[in-house]
């Protein structure tokens, strides 16, 4: 039987040695209320013998409610530790992010098209990707360098953006479909869809191609649905993107079960409030739309809300390539990436 | 008067020698028969116990500083924190996190009189104001002689994050407590560890508030602040990795939780972390005020445990130390190791003894370095 001090054998009898100083006090109270040294002597002492006792009763009950130390050891004791790592599980091979297979080259231009098989660590998500490889990509005066990325959200089939992007500047697009709002619903098991955007999808791509290393040079862009999307994973990521282009979307927070039904939470989600609540990310959006449509409403409402360092714009472009050459001029690969 | 001051302490002493004074001299005075004066006498012995616990415990606070300041207590007491008021940017807002450095020539290992960096290392002072969050906060970084010689200048160190537990008043707790800058100059020069820089700092970023490290609905983004923030003032600061595989997190209670979820949701970030004395589940109490809008789904994804369960498992390694008997902490952190599966690889530190104070933390920071430093690969 070990009288550590969170022990049952050594706090009992000091909590029984306090009660009985106490009640021994009040009883001997009157013994010791006359005169004289002697008896002021005595009281001090008992009272003393009254509060060390009492004090080392809710100390140790203290001690063993909150577990501060649980041996003497642990309190006075300098042993050197003598620790050693023990490996829980053994390592598992990790997984290849991506599985690329080259569709289409270019035989006039020297550009390259290829299908991507993402593997989704982190969010379980395996998904088609289709990546536009410029021609500079292959040519000698760029060989060590890496080229801008774009990520474009689509709705429905991703390599419909791809067929015709702009020319002029050389940025690598890589198309992904999403379905339904790009979030990581909680509590929801299945697929976490903006851990893939953010996450997964860029590390996949940085591990296939020559990739910037910095936010400077990472941008995405969506059409509709797809365009919130992007504008929302540049806010919320904006320590891994830099700019976001909309073409066509609505800034309306997604509807349905996604916010575990707290309503601060879906404030959180929602752009429109964000921009009125919460510090303005450092990047650069570009909301499209159709002049006169509701979309444009929408895009001159965000712009209107949106603060420095925030800069947003809004355009009637229709073309999805206007779009992307918007995003590419603001793009860029710093020095010695 | 400070909390923590000698003039509060000094106060309080006399208040409970005063008590007892006036114990022993009213004692004639209530010693006649009756219930009444039986309570007064009770009373008396009570209110003596209330001094001496008041003084214990003030006096207890200045050594651990568990509370910094009047404030800290009262903040926790209340369990609310105050609402970040976000000011909107100017125009000529920071495009990004600012950081402001400064050298803090006393705090690090080694002689204070003749310090020189490339044979010490120094222990820098971060201000860091977060451009997507708003929040501010200190942190004080430990950088190793080698960050300074000519034959390191192009490279890249790995880089730690270090956070401490809840409430931590004590801004240099690392230093002050953990001895860190020195267990790191002993393991270097016994050539133990690889070079990295060490950036020490508090979880506690909203005053009187334990955030767990949460982007809270509604309120203070403490996890944004310390995934996309800091990670952005360091490397603005300092010559640090772009990849993951250099970065790494450790912490202390509250901080290890930090460490472990951070590194767990942000592992495009971070690729390992130390939990020590860490729990894993999400915490719900008077420190920590409503941290999940009232939705106990919202809580449940802040359950590092459920998570493992029921979501993919991220790639990171984590180290778990704690203690067998007297670390409240070790069932969570045993359920944590039972969830692990690969690509997550879960190593295991166990005292066989320890309470969860800062003489069993000192047991857990040397092997959690060298853990680490075997883990982190520079650039």
């Amino acid at each position: 039987m070990t009288l550590e001090p969170v022990s049952a054998a050594l706090i009992g009898p000091v909590c029984l040695l306090a009660l009985g100083g106490v009640a021994g006090a009040l009883v001997l109270w009157r013994r010791l209320a006359g005169p004289g040294v002697r008896a002021v002597l005595a009281r001090s002492g008992l009272l003393l013998a009254t509060q060390v006792t009492l004090t080392a009763s809710i100390v140790l009950l203290a001690n063993r409610y909150f577990v501060f130390y649980a041996t003497w050891n642990d309190l006075l004791g300098n042993d050197p530790a003598n620790v050693r790592v023990e490996h829980v599980q053994p390592q598992g091979a990790e997984g290849g992010l991506v599985d690329r297979t080259t569709l289409k080259r270019d035989p006039v231009e020297g550009g390259r098209i290829d299908h991507l098989k993402i593997h989704g660590i982190r969010s379980g998500v395996n998904s088609d990707a289709y990546a536009h490889l410029p021609p500079q990509y292959f040519q000698p005066a760029y060989a060590a360098e890496p080229l801008p990325v774009v990520m474009l959200i689509a709705d429905g089939d991703p390599t419909r953006w791809l067929r015709d992007v702009p020319r002029a500047q050389p940025v690598i697009y890589v198309s992904v479909g999403v379905q339904g709002a790009c979030m990581d619903v909680p509590g929801r098991r299945d697929g976490l869809a903006e851990t893939y955007l953010a996450q997964d999808l860029p590390a996949a791509v940085a591990s296939v191609y020559r990739v910037p290393r910095s936010r400077a040079g990472w941008g995405t862009a969506g059409i509709e649905t797809g365009g919130q999307c992007a504008v929302r994973l540049a806010m919320l990521h904006s320590d891994r993107f830099a700019a976001a282009a909309s073409l066509n979307g609505r800034f309306a927070t997604p509807a349905g079960d996604l916010y575990g039904g707290s309503d601060g939470y879906r404030r959180s989600n929602d752009l429109m409030w964000r921009l009125q609540h919460v510090p303005p990310p450092p990047v650069s959006v570009l909301a499209a739309a159709g002049t006169g449509s509701e979309e444009a409403g929408q895009a001159e409402r965000f712009a209107a809300l949106a603060k420095p360092p925030m800069r947003t714009e809004t355009s009637g472009a229709q073309k999805p390539k206007d779009v992307l050459t918007w995003l590419g001029a603001r793009l860029r690969v710093p020095p010695g990436e | 008067m400070g909390l923590t001051s000698w003039g509060t302490l000094s106060l309080l002493t006399l208040l409970t020698l005063g008590c007892m004074a006036a114990t022993v001299w009213a004692w004639p005075r209530v010693a006649f028969r009756g219930i009444r004066a039986a309570g007064v006498r009770a009373l008396l012995i009570a209110g003596c116990q209330f001094a001496v616990l008041l003084t214990l415990v003030t006096a207890l606070n200045a050594h651990y500083l568990f509370y910094g300041s009047w404030t800290d207590v009262l903040s926790a007491a209340g369990g609310g924190a105050a609402q970040a008021r976000h000011h909107p940017a100017g125009a000529n807002a920071a495009a990004a996190t600012r950081v402001v450095r400064t050298v803090q020539a006393g705090l690090g290992p080694g002689p204070r009189a003749e310090h020189v960096p490339a044979k010490d290392g120094q222990v820098e002072r971060l201000d860091i104001r977060g451009v997507r969050t708003g929040l501010s906060s200190e942190a004080y970084v430990y950088l190793p002689p080698q960050y300074f010689q000519r034959a390191y200048a192009a490279k890249r160190l790995p880089v730690v994050l270090f956070l401490a537990g809840y409430p931590a008043a004590d801004r240099l707790v690392w230093i002050h407590q953990g001895h860190v800058p020195e267990d790191v100059a002993r393991a270097q020069a016994a050539g133990r560890i690889q070079p990295m820089i060490y950036v020490m700092m508090r979880p506690t970023v909203v005053r009187g508030r334990d955030t767990e490290c949460a982007d809270v609905p509604d309120g203070p983004q403490v996890e944004t602040f310390f995934a996309q923030d800091v990670p952005e003032a360091v490397a603005e600061a300092y010559r640090v990795p772009r990849d993951r595989a250099g970065w790494g997190l450790a912490g202390y209670s509250t901080g290890g939780y930090c460490a472990a979820k951070l590194a767990m949701l942000h592992s495009d970030r971070f690729s390992a972390a130390v939990s020590m004395a860490g729990h894993f589940h999400a915490l719900l109490d008077t420190t920590t005020g409503d941290l999940y809008g009232g939705s106990e789904t919202l809580r449940r994804s802040g359950n590092l445990i459920w998570r493992l369960r029921h979501l993919p498992a991220p790639p990171v390694s984590v180290l778990v130390a704690s203690a067998d008997v007297g670390e409240k902490t070790y069932p969570s952190a045993r359920a944590f190791m039972r969830a692990a599966r690969p690509p997550l690889v879960v190593d295991e530190i166990l005292l066989p003894s320890g309470g969860h104070n800062f003489k069993t933390f000192r047991k857990y920071i040397p092997p959690s370095i060298r853990w680490l430093s075997a883990r982190l690969r520079g650039e």
